[in-house]
């Protein structure tokens, strides 16, 4: 719950841009291995570049998306799409490479809530490989399955190219949004903003 | 007797610069702590678990501002008194820009400009972001020991010394 928020959108400050990608190449393609909650076929995607130490990150996910998952993605308008963007340290990466693992047993969101929901101080061990195959076990995963992946290293080119994407996307940290219309128009966010803002965002690229 | 840093700030010239300084630094607490966005759109917010932050954000400005044009008020007209404690108040501010800052604005082009220098400080930011709150509570803690000693260093510029009244000195009008 948001206290004492205020809102005011000024005309034409938006920051859009056009990018001739859709669900094709360029940084804000989507493939097989990238997590996508919601329709596939759904208009507008919106793009969330971020670090599952970020505390920021984590202030999004309790403040603004479920908001953004009741409204905008269980109605089919929009999708959302996880896209790594790691510099906060190794566990960075490893919780990525444990949520792609979880993800390969369908349950990428499931390990994701899991992780933010758990989330500590960063750097100080909490997404340590140890605990987080101790989050896949308390998920019930297959670990046989999980283990083998996670141990695997076959995401770290992906974690690689997700960070370069962010960057050139021009972003600068996490959480940064970039939210993609049907014509290909975005609109960026910077940092843990509120859903009203998504919702404009969202309105704003739907319309073409 | 009411308190010397009240009677300055009644000046007005010192009172608009407290409360502008005030002003503008609290607008950079607040974006730097995602309390408000400029782009894309103008938004204020603040979630319920981020009002101490906000409270914190808010009394570090009002200190801030107060701090400083108590500072220039003493530079301008008790230059005699030391300097140390404004400096304190000055590393109070500083510490608080930087804890609570979010990455978000600064890591990424922090590790293009600096390289490995870049990465140390990336470290040490991440560093203050995850204890801002105590980070933020030290910063009011020397700016209101601060804003003691310079009450304290200003009446004792304005007494009157019994045994040579006439180097009694007080700050003009």
């Amino acid at each position: 719950m948001a206290l004492g928020a205020g809102y005011l959108a000024f005309s034409g400050t938006l920051s859009q841009s056009n990018t001739t990608n859709g669900s094709g190449l360029g940084p804000l393609s989507i493939n097989s291995a990238t997590p996508v909650l919601g329709s596939a076929n759904a208009p507008v995607a919106i793009f969330e570049f971020g670090d599952f130490q970020c505390t920021y990150c984590h202030q999004w996910f309790l403040n603004t998306e479920p908001q953004i998952i009741q409204d905008l993605v269980n109605t089919g308008k929009t999708k959302l799409v996880w896209k790594d963007f790691d510099y906060y340290g190794p566990d960075s990466t490893s919780a990525s490479e444990a949520a792609y693992a979880a993800g390969e047993q369908g349950k990428f969101w499931q390990f994701y809530d899991y992780l933010y929901s758990h989330q500590g101080t960063p750097n100080s061990g909490w997404a340590s490989r140890a605990n987080l195959v101790t989050f896949a076990q308390n998920l019930g995963l297959n670990m046989t399955q999980f283990n083998l992946s996670f141990s695997s290293g076959k995401y770290d080119s992906l974690i690689k190219s997700n960070f370069a994407d962010g960057q050139k996307l021009g972003a600068s940290g996490t959480p940064t949004f970039v939210v993609l219309g049907p014509n290909g128009k975005t609109v960026q966010l910077v940092g843990a903003q509120p859903y009203s803002a998504f919702e404009t965002a969202v309105n704003s690229v739907a319309g073409g | 007797m009411s308190p010397q840093v009240l009677d300055a700030l009644r000046r007005p010239v010192y009172a608009s610069a407290a409360l502008g300084i005030s002003a503008v630094f609290g607008t950079l607490f607040l974006y730097l702590n995602q309390f408000l966005f400029f782009a894309p759109y103008f938004v204020f917010f603040v979630p319920s678990e981020g009002l101490e932050l906000f409270t914190l954000d808010v009394v570090l400005s009002a200190l801030s501002g107060v701090v400083i044009a108590l500072s220039i008020f003493q530079i301008r007209y008790i230059p005699r008194l030391s300097m140390g404690r404004a400096r304190a108040g000055f590393g109070g501010i500083a510490i608080a820009f930087i804890a609570g800052a979010c990455p978000c604005y600064y890591l990424v082009p922090l590790l293009a400009v600096a390289g490995g220098a870049g990465g140390a400080l990336v470290t040490v930011g991440i560093i203050f972001e995850a204890y801002q709150i105590p980070l933020k509570l030290l910063s009011v803690g020397l700016l209101g020991t601060v804003m003691y000693t310079l009450e304290r260093s200003l009446r004792a510029a304005c007494t009157v010394k019994p045994s040579a009244p006439e180097e009694a000195s007080s700050p003009p009008r």
